[in-house]
């Protein structure tokens, strides 16, 4: 909000410059910046609804700086014509307008405003209307209270009736616009039409004219939350929504319409009828809270004297007796409980001044979360493994599973959402990271290793489910320097997998070969209960444009969190020499390296400490079996039996022939 | 005799040192020093001389045999150290070469900060916990005495799956899940993604990331909440940066504040990034209101505690100058490789 210095230097007489002014309002919790013209610019937070206005400023400044307020000066005379005479007033929504006041000004004529109101005005950046027109928005800059002239030649048999609008009722308001109200929302009217949307806008049928003689000025008190609503589904914010969406003073009501009245007399000429109109649910008296001063030290860890807290709460007009401290209705809307007094006292007392400390407590858990450690060993083992971590949007779009083959159906869809492309929680991460290669490739980058460690979001009963992925995708080269010719395929990013597998104590995971409509048929392997491995499907590469091999693996991170959590136990160094035996053999297709390996495995039992491939051309290979007794050290004999037992067992069991 | 031994001690020397390589010194040391050399015959022949005349050549002979032997071993080291020198001379390489090897990978910016700032609380006895984004509107905004018509709660600032479920527009609803289950003392951070219905910009992401923080036991003070946070700061921004409290509000939080951080780019003298005030806005906090500490059946008279929050982003920008959010979430690999 603009604050005029000069305007505030009417209200509240203060010594400080416009750097102090705008340090000490920052410090006392409205941020302030100095503006041109001699202007403040202050920040309102959205709780304190009395700082919409000059003196809520003004007030502040008071409490702040210890300077005085300048008390208003008005004098309103009235006629001995009354006012009930000519306008009568009926509320019909006690709820949505607890509060309606109105006077009559008559015989004004309407002339532009004089110099000073004229300025005043374009000093907050609002056009000069008229000099009744005018005197309103004074009284809404100065006081806060929005209120509204209409001319009371064009109010139907002089009454006025406070109602809420008919479904589908259509209105024009000031801005020109036609609104269509709905029955939730509040409005002025005659008994013959709306003359306003209540506390947002006048309508055109009734508003103030060149011609106007008579004005009925309106001073109202309207619920915040139906305000709030009105504006909101309008789309309609004005000076005035804005202040009752938050709450108005409602003592204010009262002193602005006899303010604003006597300001218009002077101004326009004329005369104010005797007596206001005042429609009022109940009358409103300030609350009373109880402070007790050791409590404010304790929460602050602070020595304030209870005289110092009082001095603040006085300065800040809150009414003082003993203990009992009573709030102004200005700040009725912020302020209902002791904490409110206590961050009240704090932030004038001054944040600075309170010393700071560390927490005296010995906290029970210091329990380490063993989720978050796994994740980030994760992360850590595969930046080693040469993949940079990612992390995409967890909102797409249909058209980004689609292009993976999933279905969009099977997500969580976002109600509201901004754009289409981000109307869906993701199911699967690798789409992104797709993705992730195409916005490089499009920028010439052609080496893309990356993995992605992210929830993805599956509907079910209650509340969705939220699943830790861990998703991977690599293409092109992983070596530092393009001398090197090797390009990421399947069995690249299977060895990056199984030295993270392998990191976790995890040797045995099998890879079996698994359809997917995300990868390439023979080329694509399954995890049991983690995930799938494999090339990316050529038909899905062309959505995405992409004409180099990708390769993916997708894991649930919650299902490989669970299989980690065995503990490793340390076994002794083997104490006795291992011996080797080499066997190659002619492999037919439908025999794969893991049928092999378990073969030798089972056949040679606990003798067996590891089996490997150390040759492979064409359907030729040769695999090393390593043996190891670990209480003594093996004879030939024994081993070459072991041994002689594998080759049969291969030989009988896989019909694969033996290169002797 | 005698004549004859300085002969071939003239004859090895020369072969000696003028061998060219280790096969010709090996070669002259046959010939004049191996055992069907003159020389050996030499050795030989000494029984048939007179005893006077046999120790005087006896010790010529030998005298001249260590001195040809000296001079192998000279001439060979000399020859050993060549032949060395030629292998050298041919595996010399381009040093300047690249290496072989796989490039390493990185970890994506957000990930260090966040890992960073969750530290420096794990340091100080914090635990680390974690809650859905896709929330109750309790947990996101009636635990957090947020009342039903604020104005974050509408269809324009928030996104919603359905009338009670929606994507958490702040970290706190971890802090009422907590709270719920456990009692004090907590300590408490809680990392994860938010989001708002906001359009994106330079500064605006309708994905972010916030680190939530809470502690809560008997006797926690407003001092508290500012040496933590003071210590914070300074371990996330460096020892010479200030550190301020200035009051705000958050409906749960009170007394509510926001800390700034001293400007890293003008050390306070004002500049752009600071609008000119010198300080920048890095966290939200405050002693947690009373009303939250009663929806999850906590005693506001024996308890209280503050919380904090603060976007993860928001601090990678600040602390290297990166002037643009939607650079996080596109993960263009000239970014990364930055961080
Ligand atoms: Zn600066």
């Amino acid at each position: 909000m603009r604050v005029p210095i000069n305007w505030l230097k009417e209200l509240v007489n203060f010594k400080q410059s416009p750097k102090q002014l705008s340090e000490l309002l920052t410090m006392g919790g409205l941020e302030t910046v100095i503006e041109e013209g001699g202007a403040l610019e202050v920040d309102i937070i959205p709780n304190r609804a009395d700082c919409w206005s000059i003196r809520g400023i003004a007030r502040e400044v008071s409490a702040l700086a210890k300077a005085p307020l300048v008390p208003a000066r008005s004098a309103l005379v009235e006629a001995d014509k009354k006012a009930a005479s000519v306008v009568k007033v009926e509320v019909r929504d006690k709820k949505l307008c607890p509060r309606y006041m109105a006077r009559v000004i008559e015989n004004i004529k309407i002339a532009p405003s004089p110099d000073w109101l004229k300025q005043k005005l374009e000093s907050v950046g609002i056009r000069s209307i008229n000099n009744v027109v005018d005197v309103t928005n004074y009284m809404l800059m100065e006081l806060g209270q929005p209120m509204h002239a209409f001319d009371a030649g064009l109010i139907s048999q002089g009454t006025i009736v406070v109602r809420r609008a008919e479904a589908g009722e259509k209105v024009k308001a000031l801005d020109e616009n036609e609104y269509e109200l709905g029955n939730e929302m509040l409005v002025i009217a005659d008994p013959e039409k709306p003359v306003a949307i209540a506390g947002v806008m006048g309508l055109a049928n009734s508003e103030v004219r060149s011609d106007t003689s008579t004005v009925i000025l309106e001073s109202a008190f309207f619920d915040r939350v139906s305000i709030h609503k009105t504006s909101t589904n309008l789309k309609l914010r004005s000076e005035s929504s804005v202040r009752f969406e938050r709450g108005v003073d409602w003592v204010a009501v009262e002193e602005a319409l006899d303010r604003g009245a006597a300001l218009i007399a002077e101004l326009a000429g004329g005369q104010v009828l005797k007596g206001k109109i005042d429609k009022k649910a109940g009358n409103r008296k300030p609350k009373v809270v109880t402070l007790r001063p050791q409590r404010v030290n304790q929460l602050l860890g602070a020595k304030i004297k209870p005289a110092e807290m009082t001095g603040i709460l006085k300065r800040l007009g809150f009414g003082i007796k003993g203990s009992k401290i009573s709030i102004p209705l200005y700040r009725a809307a912020d302020i209902e409980r002791e904490i409110d007094l206590i961050e009240e006292i704090a932030r004038v007392y001054g944040y600075h001044k309170i010393e700071a400390t560390m927490p005296n407590t010995s906290f029970a858990g210091k329990k380490v979360d063993v989720l978050d450690l796994f994740h980030e060993q994760v992360k850590t083992i595969l930046t080693g493994c040469g993949l940079t971590e990612v992390q995409t949007d967890s909102m797409v779009g249909p058209v980004d599973l689609q292009k993976a083959g999933l279905d969009p159906d099977d997500a969580v869809r976002i109600a509201n959402p901004l754009v289409v492309d981000q109307s869906l929680m993701r199911t699967m991460l690798a789409p992104s990271l797709l993705k992730v290669i195409q916005h490089n490739r499009n920028r010439q980058i052609e080496d893309v290793f990356i993995f992605e460690l992210g929830k993805a979001y599956h509907p079910d009963k209650k509340q969705p489910k939220e699943k830790w992925v861990l998703s991977a995708a690599v293409t092109g080269s992983p070596f530092l320097s393009a001398l090197d010719k090797m390009q990421a395929d399947y069995s690249y990013l299977k060895g990056v997998l199984e030295n993270l597998l392998a990191r976790f104590g995890l040797k045995n995971v099998q890879f079996e070969p698994a359809e997917d409509q995300l990868f390439q048929p023979g080329r694509t392997a399954q995890l049991k209960g983690l995930g799938l491995l494999g090339e990316l499907h050529p038909e899905v590469a062309r959505q995405y444009d992409l004409e180099k091999t990708v390769c993916l693996f997708e894991l649930d991170l919650d299902a490989l969190f669970a299989m980690t959590r065995g503990k490793s136990k340390y076994r002794t160094l083997p104490k006795f020499p291992s011996v080797s035996r080499d066997i190659a053999m002619f492999v037919p297709a439908e025999v794969s390296y893991q049928m092999i390996v378990d073969l030798i495995k089972k056949t040679g039992g606990s003798l067996v400490e590891e089996v490997f491939l150390f040759d492979r051309y064409k359907d030729s290979q040769a695999y090393r079996i390593v043996f190891r007794d670990p209480a003594k050290t093996l004879t030939d004999l024994v081993v070459n039996e072991k041994h002689q037992q594998i080759v049969k067992a291969i030989e009988s069991k896989l019909q694969v022939r033996i290169r002797r | 005799m005698e004549e004859q031994v300085n002969q071939i001690e003239q004859q090895a020397l020369k072969a000696i040192s003028s061998a060219a390589d280790l096969h010709q010194l090996e070669d002259a040391r046959v010939k004049y020093l191996g055992k069907k050399s003159e020389f050996t015959g030499l050795l030989r022949s000494l029984g048939s001389l007179s005893p006077e005349k046999r120790p005087v050549m006896g010790a010529l002979i030998n005298k001249t045999k260590q001195k040809l032997q000296h001079a192998l071993v000279n001439r060979k080291t000399v020859l050993m150290n060549a032949d060395q020198q030629q292998k050298i001379e041919a595996a010399k390489l381009d040093v300047s070469l690249p290496g072989k090897g796989v490039k390493l990978g990185r970890l994506h910016p957000l990930t260090q900060t966040m890992h960073e700032a969750k530290q420096i609380f794990i340091r100080l006895g914090y635990e680390v916990a974690e809650g859905p984004e896709i929330e109750l509107d309790y947990y996101n905004f009636d635990g957090l005495n947020i009342p039903p018509h604020h104005a974050s709660r509408d269809a324009f600032s928030t996104l919603f799956i359905d009338e009670h479920l929606l994507l958490r527009t702040h970290t706190s609803p971890v802090q009422v899940r907590v709270m719920e289950k456990r009692k004090p003392p907590l300590a408490i951070v809680a990392p994860g993604r938010v989001y708002r219905r906001d359009t994106p910009d330079a500064s605006h992401s309708p994905v972010f990331q916030q680190l939530e923080g809470f502690l809560v036991d008997e006797g926690i003070t407003f001092g508290d909440l500012k040496g933590t946070l003071t210590e914070f700061t300074q371990q996330m921004f460096g020892r010479d940066r200030k550190v301020r409290f200035r009051p705000s509000f958050f409906p749960f939080t009170e007394p509510s504040a926001e800390v700034d951080v001293s400007c890293m780019l003008c050390n306070g003298k004002g500049c752009r990034l600071c609008k000119g005030s010198g300080w920048i806005e890095i966290l939200g906090s405050g002693m947690i209101d009373p009303n939250v500490f009663k929806a999850v059946g906590y005693d506001p008279e024996k308890y209280s505690g503050f919380a904090f929050g603060m976007g993860i982003e928001r601090i990678h920008m600040l602390k290297f100058g990166v002037d643009n959010i939607r650079l996080y979430y596109e993960d263009d690999l000239r970014f990364l490789e930055q961080f």
